[in-house]
């Protein structure tokens, strides 16, 4: 295969996936908890856009909100096959107060994400560490927007509610 | 009518819902004027707005370890070729190829003087062009491509047999 080349009516392939692919990845990484197994989600969400490329080829602006949502929608069927996770007792940062510099952060925050529903997760991740718009979130998520912010706002609150012992800045 | 500014107490509960953009219009301005007027409030919104950010970017992601698109080009590859439905359409259209090879093997088997020769086989393509050719009936078929009906929308180029 010709170097990942395939021609397409708009953007190549390949532009789609230097534009995205690492984006979406590391969003299923962070959501299934599953570096590897992202790989292997991340690579289905391009099959199924080259499936539906000539669709797609016309709607520059959709195409991330789109991969965005079949990712979203594999990742939290693979998450659903899984058994829940055991946290938040394993929550143990140091004891506060934690500088947010420090590299131990980085850790607790993956777990204290690990602790939300797969469902706020999603829309936690989607939101703060990918930059989506709540229109965009909306549209990936099959909520209206009002919905979208709502369940973006208790995963928020809820992360917020396991990090505060260390974070008071994070608390109203 | 101006509305009443917000208390310190209403900014500091709104301030997650600010930096989230989560506040409508009217009310994310109130709770802005309110920290451009009070630096308690606006120290509390930096603060917060510092560990927020910290936090969206503690939890850095290695990136993929191999060439993930090339393998999505192999897997849509493979599934193209594999897949039940796709092998059927393959068949049927090898098929249509072969009916339309054979249907064009015949027409230019066939001497263009012969009697019949003028009778358009029922599975032909139609003929634009018919209304010129029955005026010129009387004059030989002529092999050039100008003469020749348009190619049809066939998977490969018929060829003519001289």
């Amino acid at each position: 295969m010709g170097g990942g080349r395939h021609p397409a009516m708009g953007e190549s392939f390949d532009a789609v996936y230097t534009r995205h692919g690492r984006s979406i990845h590391a969003f299923l990484a962070r959501l299934t908890g599953d570096a590897v197994g992202a790989e292997d989600l991340c690579q289905e969400t391009f099959v199924r856009y080259l499936q539906h490329e000539e669709q797609l080829s016309n709607r520059n602006g959709h195409v991330a909100p789109w991969l965005f949502r079949v990712a979203t929608n594999l990742g939290l069927d693979r998450l659903r096959r899984l058994k829940p996770c055991a946290l938040p007792e394993d929550l143990a940062l140091p004891a506060p107060p934690v500088r947010v510099e420090d590299p131990v952060v980085g850790e607790q925050v993956r777990r204290a994400v690990a602790c939300l529903g797969p469902d706020l997760r999603a829309a936690f991740l989607l939101r703060a560490h990918h930059g989506l718009t709540f229109p965009q979130l909306a549209l990936v998520l099959a909520l209206s927007e009002r919905g979208a912010k709502d369940r973006y706002r208790r995963a928020r609150d809820e992360l917020a509610r396991l990090l505060a012992p260390w974070f008071e800045d994070l608390m109203p | 009518m101006s509305t009443p500014n917000l208390s310190c107490a209403e900014a500091r509960a709104a301030l997650s819902d600010r930096l989230d953009d989560l506040l409508e219009p009217a009310e994310a301005e109130r709770v802005d004027a309110h920290v451009a007027s009070c630096a308690a409030c606006g120290a509390a919104l930096a603060a917060r707005a510092h560990v927020k950010s910290a936090l969206e970017h503690a939890w850095a992601v290695e990136p993929a370890t191999g060439d993930l698109a090339e393998r999505a080009l192999e897997r849509f590859a493979a599934s193209r070729v594999m897949s039940p439905g796709r092998r059927r359409l393959a068949l049927a259209a090898s098929h249509l190829a072969a009916l339309a090879a054979g249907v064009l093997l015949a027409l230019t088997l066939i001497p263009q003087g012969a009697p019949g020769a003028g009778v358009t086989p029922a599975s032909s393509p139609p003929a634009p062009q018919s209304a010129v050719a029955q005026g010129n009936e009387a004059e030989p078929a002529s092999p050039s491509s100008s003469a020749a009906p348009p190619a049809p929308p066939y998977l490969f180029a018929p060829r003519r047999i001289r």
